[in-house]
Order: C-alpha cells, then structure tokens, then sequence
C-alpha cells in the first residue's frame, strides 16, 4: 500500500505537467443501451463539452438547460457538442431518457451508472463540466454551477477551444 | 459462428461457478449434545449483551443464549445489558402498538449505572441490539451481531485457559451482606495487567416484550445485569495482577468491604460473575459464575 | 531500513524513467486527482441533542490519485477520520489506503488487480460502488477482468474481498456476468431493425466459513440473475428477474428461504413528454459477503428504491429505502414540456411532472412447524402487506422572464416510521410538503436564490417551515442564510430553530466552504439501509480541489 503511494508519487515528479489531461477511456451506456468507450467521444476536431449531472441535482439541471436554450447557436458558431453524462444509478437511470426528452436536449447523453467515468475524470460532485480541444484533452473545468454568467464562461472557453484549433 | 468459442467459454465458467452453491436441507439445525462437563483446563465464553425490552431481534437472541447455554452448560456465561433507547421504560418511550392501551405496559426499567458504563466503553453497543461481546475478543470498541456468537463461543471454549478460576462467595440473607472471593492459579505463562469485574445479575424477572408483531406480557428476562460488585456503577474492576504470570503460582482478589444486595433483588435468582479481563485490549481471560 | 525505504521510490522513480524513455507508448503518463477535507467543530447542545464531543471538532477527507498512460492506469485513494465526523460509520477509525488499483486493458482484454468498482445490469445481484459523502464502499479487493473483443459481448469477471472500513469482510465473493446485444452481435443482418435487443446474465457465488455450532450454514451462497432490455428509439423495455438460494442471516433472522427479485421498468420519451413505469418485488433478497453483519457494511447487491430522490430538504425529511426482506413497490412519472408561446407554457415554456410511487411489505404467513420453520414464512404471490411508502407530488419549473425563474413542488407522503427506521409504536406518518424554489437575477453580477419550504407532519414533529436566502456575487463568491424551524412541534420547548449560515468561495475546481449554525438530526439512505445522522451545533468547513 504505501508502495503503491511512494510509486505514484514519485512517478509525479518525473512526469511532465504541462502537457493537458486526456479525456479517460472508460466503458460508459449510451440511451441505445450500446456500451460506448469515452476514448471514442469524437467532434471531428471541434470542442467538445462534457457535463456530468444527475436527475437529482438541480444546479445540473439548471446549467444544462440554461445550455439547452443557446445550443444551438453554439452549434452553429463553433461547431461544438455537447456530451451530458448522467451519473444516476439504476434507481434513476430510467429517468433520465424521459427527462432529457421532456426538455427537448439535443445533446448526446450517456449513462454512467457505476460512476467508473467519474472517478476516472477525478469528479468530487456533480455539476463539474469540462471543456476539451479537438484532441480530446481537458482545457478548462468548473465544478460548480454559476448562475452569474457560468454558462456564458464555459461558451468563452468553448470559443478559445475552437480557435486553437482553427488556427492548427 | 466465430463467437460461438467465446460463448462457450462464458458456459463451462458458468456451470462451475453454479456448482459453488451449498444446498442446506432439513435438519438445518445441528445436534449437539447437551450440558457436559466443565473441562478445568479449557477457557471459559461469556456474552456481554446489549438488549431492551422494545428490541424486536431480541427474543431470538435471548433464545440463541438460551440454546448456548444449553449445549456449553458451565463453559458459558451470559450477561444481558439493558441499557439506552430500547431498554426505556414506556412511556417516555413510545409504547409498542401491540400494547396500545395496556396501562403498565412495558413500565419496566433494568439500567442501571454499571450498564451506562458499558455504553460508554463501547459506544456502538446499545445502538441497534441484539449485539454484544464474545469476551471481548473483537478490535477495539466494536461489537458482533447474534449470528457471529456461536461460532465465536465454541471456539473460546475449545482454548486452553491461561489460568483456572475460583469464586467463592459469602452472602448473609439476614443482613443482605454479600462478599466474595475469587481466586485462579496460573496454567500458562501470561503478559499483562489484569483486574477482575465482578458482576452482579438477577434471573426470573417477569415483564413485557415485543418481537415486533406481538407483545409478550410474560416475558422472562435472565441473566439482567445489576451492578458491578467490587467498583458499582463502573464495569473497571479491580487490579489483580500485573507482569508476566509464573506456572502454578495463584492470584486472588477479596472484597474488602461487603456488598450490600438492594432489597429489590430477590437473592435466590441472583448470580455473580467474575470477569478477568485484560486492562489493554480488554479480551476477557477467564470468568466464572456462582449463585448466591 | 531506512535506507532502503528511502532507495525504493528512489529506485521506482528511475524505473519509471526509464520505462517513459525506452518503451513506446509509456511516454506521456499524467497524474490526476481530487481532494476533499471535511471537519466540524462541534458545540454541545442538549435542546437540539446535539452529543458533546471529546474531541471538539472532527475531520473526514479523502485524495485520489490516478496514474494514466495509454491503456495503463493505476490509482490510490488516501483516507483520513481523525476522528470521524458524527453521523459516519464509527468504524471509519484513523487514515490509511484502502483503495489502491492498477488496470491494463490489452486489445479488449482488461484486467484490474487491486480495488474495483463494478456492477452487473441493474445492480440487483452484484454492484459495488462508492458514496463518499454518506461513507459507504464496498469496493471489491481482487481481480477483475472484462472481455469486449466481439463487438455486441461483454463479459465481466470478478474475484475478490469487499472492503468493510479499514479491513475486508470475511466472504470471498466471485461472480461473472455477460451481457449480449444482439444486434451488434449479429451485424449487418439487424441493420434494419429499429428494435435492440440486450440480453444478459450473471452469478455470483459467496463462500463464508461456517463456524457456528447451533445451525448448519451454507458456505457457498449461490446468487443469479437474468435480464432483457428492448429498446426502440421512443420505447425501452427492461426486466431482470434474480433468485438467491438458502442464505440464513442476520437480515433475515438466519431463516433459509430462497430469495428472488423481479424489477420492470418501461419509458416512453419523445420531444417534450417522458413517461416512466417500473414496479419490484423483493422477497428474501438482502446478499453480504458477512452472513452476521448489519448496518451498511459487507452488501453485495443494491436493491434500488422506487421513490422520488427528493433534493429540497423538507422533501426529503422522510426518506424510504428498499426493505431487502420484502417489498412490492411500484412508481409511474410522467414529465411534459408545455412549449412556448401556448396557454399554459407562456413566452419560455413551463415543465411540468408528476410523480407517484409507492411501496408494501408482502403478504406472508409465518411458518412454525418443525419442517418448514427454518423457512420462515410463505409468500402470497400477488398480495400485499402493509404500506411502507407513498409520494405523490407535483413538480412545475417555469420561467417567467430572463431574469426569474421558479421551481414549485407539492406532495403528499406516507411512511411507516417503525419497518423503515426500525422503531417501534408509530402510526403511519403522512406529510403534506410544499417548496418554492425561486431564482432572481438581479444584475450581471448577482444572482439571489429563495427556498420556502413547509411540511406538515402529525403523526410526528408537527410542522415545520424553512427559508434559505442565497446569494451568489460574482463568479467566485456565496453567501447563504437558512433556518428551519419546528414551529408545530407538540413539545413547545422543542420548537426549535435551526438557523445557519454558509459562505463559499470557488474558483478553478477550488472551493471553499465555510458555514456555522444549527442542524436537525436526519436520516440519510443509501443502498438498502438508511443512516441517523444526529443534530450538531458548530462551525463547518469543507475544501474540495480537483486537478
């Protein structure tokens, strides 16, 4: 065990950290019911928004719809998609196809019902959204949900996404 | 079929993992002969648990003792704590619906300081009863359910004890003067302090119980814990050795002052329980029971 | 000792280097993490029942570390209770890593020694899983392997101890579950078939010593499921039906009935309206790798309830877990988008669901004659016992300008005090519960959000009201004020107000939180078993970062 620690620890420093985290490859559900490996999660080199909420969180839901209303201008000025992760486990994971429906997302939505994508994306609480490039890696993060302009300051990160990767 | 190899590998893994299945039929209860005698040089097994009288897992447990004493006989001891939220006289306490009614349903009130004392020791005790102590052998203040005390009690007994014990006690009705002496000799070598707690429990008591569905108005409640004799109203005990024991050499402990018996105790259903325990890890080395 | 102590990360680190140097595809690990540190200072108060603490105050935390490179990830999980904070298991004693694994998935061969997290279908025989913030895991110490080479089969595999705390459980637990969906199976010859269909099925097996004297234990307890899922792009069916044989224990007072699990669910979704049906049946159904463990440790399955999880907190005073014993319950929610510019959806469209469960014990017969005792009792297939449970409430969420929006929620709810909380000499409760949730944005930079709440509940506390007021400034800053209040308590000198106050400060993945004040005593559920967490009085502070 302190092994293990001592290993990881050490590796740390060896490792160079300026280099931006890589999207997690976990086994994750789709609403088809096909299993689906994050490390495919694909946007043809545009950004990509990837938000983990939960039927019961309404900060998430908030944020999530407060999105719903300006997606598709988003859409349409930076190619953008939006991946919402439900953590919801099999108490409400059959809520969560009716209420992405009832509110009309457009979004592609999966389930993450044992949390492995979760952990493996280090996620404390939901709502926690990340911003990736077009190389599915991690530009910026938010754990909370701003009511002050939060969606508006994921969108800013979104733009600066897409414009590191016109400029490849 | 290319896949048809995977499957049929998931297949043959899954007939063997349904062979991991132990079908118990009738009798699922084991016959074990009753009573024998006390083997001297065997350790004896002594429950400490927590009950109440609106406990509903409680009479099965009473019943689990019961059984045990049957089979281990004088290799077994029982002390029922009645302590904290289950043990509560009603009211406060919410009457049972079963009782509903019923004026002095449930009035009856067995806590005493010695159980608090108990409580305090091991705070998750009194929390959700039937749970309890199989001398103490369990890491630092936690306790076992029903289910985990028989196996525990047939191992205890089957050990070789590290010391005999002996409790002697004098008890004069007239003046309700109770003393004692309780004494061993050493069988093995032995590191540690140790004091003994002697405890004091009364049989017979009639009252109300509920399992849950039904109340019981006749209930018998046992061995009840009372006091602890030699340091009331705490379960310490007192010193009696300390070091590292020489084969065949003996301690002893004698109250130096009498107990006296509250009148509310009837002496012909009381016992005393010696308990040698380990001051450090608590593990109870030894006990006995004697009637007064 | 030392010395080599000191050598060994000295000696990895240059493994680790060099294996970054010379070997392809190890060259660009990262670590990642998260933090979070809990602690509360504990005053005493004996109006609300608030215990006194001998140590003052008392800290939880916990800080994972994930290693990735390529297919290869490795993780540890450092835990500190120093002490426990109140309301945790007690057991939870001193810091340790009791998490720690290492994953190598190899061409669609992926195997994982050291802790795991897993379930298999719905949970119902198998799932081990984490709550951090209610301290449950039951993560599983051993190996696991998952197959996914054939496109459409995935089969999983696993060996191990359930972690229990700082230790492990007595049981060992293997199982294997494989889950097929036959229209990746079969390809091109399903491609137009708008129907999927998903099969799947697993066992897990427990083998627990067995030391007891009085009663014959089985030391293998077989479990088994099956399960079908059809999906159509509006429709999605689901089914799992599991069995258990004999398995005497604590839970189900050590009879050797078998015990099985019937859960349905059926969702209807299409733009603007879902609707979702599911009802169980659970009889006999609680599996732990510890025959005599109670409380939330040593759980092998998870037996979901079918309840609205509420978030408004009066809402959710009366919280209902599954009964592992025995239960038949049954939930229907319907959601429906008024759109805009209508009668009832006005200029931003308004939400609207309606939500109804509800949940019985079964309809047995106890059985007390020498043969069958051991057994228990009999179920009658289709009858019903007692009501344990009932919601049915109503939620809108309306917006009524950019700069107002609004949640309102009503309901009615029954609970049986004396099976769900195992007390004794309640009647049922029923409550009546009522919650506005109403957001102001008050200009760019502030934004104020009011909770009122009120629940009505007879049979037990009387009424209570809340207000929270809560105010976010900026992009990194919170204030918020609350107090609930048990204004119809029978007992006036437990008319208390529970006031407090909290403060957060966040900006990356950073936040900060600090608050002081009163909390009722509540009951927090997870899994099958519910949790009293009892009322405190102090200050609180709570750090979370992520990186």
């Amino acid at each position: 065990m302190k092994l293990a620690a001592a290993f990881l620890l050490f590796t740390a420093f060896t490792l160079k950290q300026d280099n931006l985290q890589k999207l997690a490859a976990v086994d994750v559900k789709g609403l088809d019911g096909k299993i689906v490996n994050t490390g495919t999660f694909s946007n043809n080199g545009k950004p990509i928004v990837v938000s983990f909420w939960a039927t019961w969180c309404a900060p998430c839901k908030k944020e999530l719809n407060e999105i719903a209303e300006v997606y598709e201008e988003w859409q349409k000025e930076t190619g953008v998609k939006v991946i919402a992760v439900s953590i919801d486990d099999a108490r409400n994971s059959p809520k969560v196809k009716p209420y992405v429906e009832q509110q009309e997302w457009t979004y592609e939505v999966y389930l993450d019902e044992n949390q492995d994508f979760k952990r493996a994306m280090n996620v404390n609480n939901v709502p926690h959204t990340f911003v990736l490039n077009g190389n599915n890696e991690v530009t910026w993060q938010t754990n909370v949900y701003n009511p002050n302009g939060g969606v508006e300051d994921i969108y800013k990160h979104v733009k600066e996404a897409a414009a590191a990767a016109e400029k490849k | 079929m290319k896949n048809a190899k995977y499957i049929s590998v998931a297949a043959v893994a899954a007939v063997f993992l349904f062979s991991m299945c132990d079908y118990v039929t009738a009798p699922r209860d084991v016959v074990i002969g009753g009573g024998g005698n006390f083997d001297t040089t065997k350790r004896v097994a002594l429950i400490e648990e927590w009950t109440g009288h609106t406990c509903i897992a409680c009479p099965a447990a009473a019943r689990d003792i019961h059984t045990l004493d049957s089979i281990y006989g004088e290799s077994f001891i029982a002390i029922s704590i009645h302590d904290d939220y289950f043990a509560e006289p009603c009211p406060p306490h919410p009457l049972p619906n079963c009782a509903t009614g019923v004026p002095g349903a449930f009035a009856e009130d067995f806590r005493c300081p010695t159980g608090a004392s108990y409580s305090a020791t091991w705070p998750s005790g009194p929390s959700s009863p039937p749970q309890g102590l199989v001398n103490r052998l369990h890491p630092s203040d936690q306790v076992i359910t029903r289910g985990a005390w028989p196996g525990l009690v047939d191992s205890v007994v089957n050990e070789l004890a590290a010391t005999s014990i002996h409790l002697e006690p004098t008890y004069n009705s007239a003046t309700r003067a109770l003393t004692f002496n309780v004494w061993g000799v050493w069988m093995q070598a032995y590191t540690g302090d140790l004091n003994v707690a002697v405890m004091l429990t009364e049989s017979g008591m009639v009252g109300w119980q509920t399992d849950g569905t039904s109340c019981d108005s006749q209930f018998v409640f046992e061995h009840v814990l009372r006091e602890c004799v030699n340091t009331p109203g705490s379960i310490t005990g007192s010193p009696v050795f300390s070091g590292t024991s020489t084969i065949g050499t003996r301690w002893s402990y004698t109250l130096p002052t009498a107990y006296t018996l509250p009148v509310a105790f009837d002496a012909s259903h009381c016992h005393l329980v010696a308990i040698l325990y380990n001051t450090t890890t608590q593990e109870v080395i030894q006990a006995w029971e004697e009637d007064l | 000792m030392k010395k080599i102590l000191i050598l060994i990360p000295v000696a990895l680190t240059g493994i680790v280097g060099a294996l970054q140097a010379q070997i392809p595809g190890l060259g660009n690990g990262q670590i990642h993490g998260n933090f979070q540190i809990d602690a509360q200072y504990y005053n005493p108060d004996s109006a609300i029942g608030a215990p006194a603490v001998p140590e003052k105050a008392l800290s939880n935390g916990f800080g994972n570390l994930i290693y990735t490179n390529g297919k290869f990830m490795a993780g540890i999980r450092y835990e500190h209770y120093l002490n426990v904070m109140q309301g945790f298991p007690v057991e939870y004693k001193g810091t340790g890593i009791p998490y720690r694994f290492a994953t190598y998935n190899n061409d669609g061969l992926e195997i994982t020694v050291g802790s795991s997290y897993d379930q298999f279908g719905s949970g119902i025989v198998y799932r081990a899983f984490e709550d951090r913030g209610l301290g449950y895991d039951n993560a599983l110490d051993g190996a696991r392997v998952r197959f996914t080479k054939v496109k459409g089969l995935a089969i999983k595999g696993v060996w191990g101890k359930q972690r229990t705390f700082f230790t492990s459980s007595p049981g060992i637990v293997r199982g294997i579950d494989g889950e097929i969906n036959l229209n990746e199976l079969l390809g091109h010859k399903m491609d137009s078939c708008k129907t999927t269909f998903i099969l799947g099925g697993n066992f897990v097996s427990r083998y627990q010593i067995d030391q007891n004297p009085l009663l014959d234990m089985p030391q293998n307890v077989g479990a088994w499921s099956a399960r079908m899922n059809i999906i159509r792009p509006k429709l999605n069916l689901f089914g799992e039906w599991g069995y258990k044989i004999n398995d005497p224990t604590l839970g189900n007072n050590y009879i050797y009935k078998p015990g099985t699990a019937l859960f349905v669910s059926a969702t209807y979704a299409t733009k603007g309206l879902g609707i979702m049906v599911a009802a169980k049946q659970i009889d006999n159904f609680g599996f732990r790798s510890d025959r005599d463990a109670a409380g939330n440790t040593a759980i092998i399955n998870y037996l979901p309830a079918l309840t609205k999880q509420h978030t408004y907190q009066l809402a959710a005073y009366y919280p209902y877990a599954t009964q592992p014993n025995g239960e038949i319950s049954w939930q229907a929610e319907i959601g429906y988008k008024f759109k805009k510019g209508t009668a009832l959806g006005g200029k931003y469209g308004t939400s609207l669901t309606l939500n109804y469960s509800q949940a019985h014990g079964l309809d047995s017969t106890e059985l007390h004659d020498e043969a069958t005792t051991a057994l228990g009792y009999e179920t009658n297939l289709f009858g019903l016992g007692a009501l344990y449970f009932q919601d049915v409430n109503i939620e809108v969420f309306k917006k009524f300008s950019p700069n107002f929006k609004g949640t309102f929620l009503t309901g009615v709810l029954q609970y049986n005090k004396n099976v769900i909380e195992g007390k004794i000499g309640y009647p049922i409760i029923m409550t009546h519960y009522i919650v506005f949730d109403l957001i102001f944005k008050l200009n760019d930079k502030m934004t104020l959000r009011t909770d009122l709440e009120h629940m009505y509940a007879k049979e037990d506390f009387g009424s209570w009201g809340m207000g929270l007021a809560e105010l976010t400034i900026g992009e990194h800053f919170f204030v918020a004020a609350m107090d609930q209040y048990n204004y119809g308590n029978k007992h006036e000198d437990l008319r208390i107000h529970y006031m407090n106050a909290q403060a957060g400060y966040y900006w990356g993945t950073n936040r900060i939180v600090v608050g002081y004040g009163k909390q009722r005593a509540g009951i927090f559920c997870v899994g099958g078993v519910c949790r009293f967490v009892p009322a405190s009085n102090g200050f609180t502070l709570s750090i979370t970062s992520s990186f």
